[in-house]
């Protein structure tokens, strides 16, 4: 994944209310990643196909994932549980913020109508499938300001706090950057 | 048609591409005007990001370039990283020869030679660009990690070349954020070789963006 790449989850609405009793603005880091948020809920059956109209269908580094879209470019991907790809654990787009294209913010947002989801940004904060809303937040976002102002965009990203949280999916890994040479 | 402007011998070069239905792009060049030596050494990374373009354009492969051999010998060598058969590595001038070999695309002006042992090594090591204090800067889901790491753990790394961009002395990953902290948490960072690459760094939607935009460019658009 690249910075310019802005990301958006899908998260079942109704996932989201069994945790709160109202939607939030925005959710902790440990329950936005921690959360099975599709354990209980799964898409209409045949879903991707409407995935296959907004991208077109990519090569998959995954048995266990579908993938669409351009790598370095305008994406999305579903993640299953195992290689039978029926029951869906993940499903992500992601959108260049180099070259947003309203008309992809406004499909998504469809699907993500259909399918009775919030969208959930890389910061944790819980878009309603509105394309106005979710344009202004490409806007506000790191990725926007990676093309923008890359410099101060990426001096904010130095701060320890910003890697820590961009290093979470590795916390329960042991995995801090090896200081030995090789 | 479209043209986009390149250098990488003591001459300055321009590029032509033309890409048609069923056919592969074709390029040539036109050497047009002196250059010096530091200058053309300057312009060698131009060509050879170009021939990157297409490659991956034309191929899905995927190249790296060893910098660091170029700013010393003059040369910049090119790497294929996998996917196709042919020579194990290029070395400067040798991309037209495989180029030309597998599609008929020509490319001229990339003369530089380069020991085959640079190419091999070519690009910085984790240890030679101080890894531990690179910068992530974006990264997937804790779960789509988790895929990647049972990728990579099974197949290993399939693209191995990382670009980052330094900025008063700090290092930030711009560009495979996610294998290096996969490369990290497997412990084999020895595996991945390290670009440094001049903001802005891409920013485009596709490779024909990038070439459009060098069109546009220098045609005055």
């Amino acid at each position: 994944m690249a910075i310019w790449q802005w990301r958006l989850m899908f998260i079942p609405e109704e996932a989201l209310l069994r945790k709160y009793d109202v939607l939030p603005l925005a959710i902790p880091q440990d329950v936005a990643e921690d959360s099975l948020w599709w354990s209980d809920i799964q898409p209409a059956v045949g879903f991707e196909q409407q995935i296959d109209l907004i991208l077109p269908e990519a090569t998959s580094w995954s048995t266990s994932m579908r993938m669409w879209g351009e790598k370095h470019g305008d994406d999305a991907h579903v993640c299953y549980v195992d290689e039978s790809k029926t029951t869906v654990e993940e499903i992500v787009f992601r959108i260049n913020a180099g070259a947003i294209s309203p008309e992809l913010v406004r499909r998504i947002c469809i699907l993500a109508r259909q399918l009775g989801c919030m969208l959930m940004t890389a910061e944790y904060e819980i878009l309603a499938p509105d394309e106005s809303m979710v344009l202004t937040a490409i806007n506000h976002s790191t990725a926007k300001g990676y093309i923008d102002d890359p410099v101060s965009t990426l001096r904010k990203l130095g701060q320890p706090e910003v890697q820590e949280r961009l290093n979470y999916p590795m916390k329960d890994k042991g995995s801090k950057p090896p200081r030995t040479n090789e | 048609m479209a043209f986009f402007h390149s250098g990488g011998c003591p001459t300055q070069a321009f590029f032509w591409l033309e890409w048609g239905l069923g056919c592969w792009p074709r390029v040539s060049t036109i050497c047009h005007s002196e250059r010096s030596e530091e200058s053309a050494l300057a312009d060698v990374l131009s060509p050879l990001s170009v021939a990157r373009t297409l490659l991956s354009a034309a191929f899905g492969l995927e190249v790296g370039f060893d910098h660091s051999a170029s700013n010393a010998n003059g040369t910049t060598p090119l790497k294929p990283k996998d996917g196709l058969s042919g020579p194990p590595a290029l070395a400067g001038g040798k991309i037209a020869t495989f180029l030309h070999d597998l599609s008929g695309i020509q490319i001229t002006g990339l003369n530089a030679v380069a020991p085959l042992e640079s190419v091999i090594a070519g690009g910085e090591t984790y240890a030679g660009v101080g890894g531990a204090g690179l910068n992530l800067t974006e990264r997937m889901s804790k779960t789509a990690t988790r895929k990647l790491l049972q990728d990579i753990a099974a197949n290993g790394l399939k693209d191995t070349v990382i670009n980052y961009v330094e900025i008063g002395g700090e290092k930030y990953v711009v560009n495979g954020n996610n294998r290096l902290m996969a490369a990290r948490t497997l412990g084999i960072t020895n595996e991945l070789r390290f670009e440094k690459v001049s903001l802005p760094f891409r920013g485009f939607k596709t490779e024909a963006d990038v070439i459009n935009s060098y069109a546009a460019q220098f045609q005055g658009q």
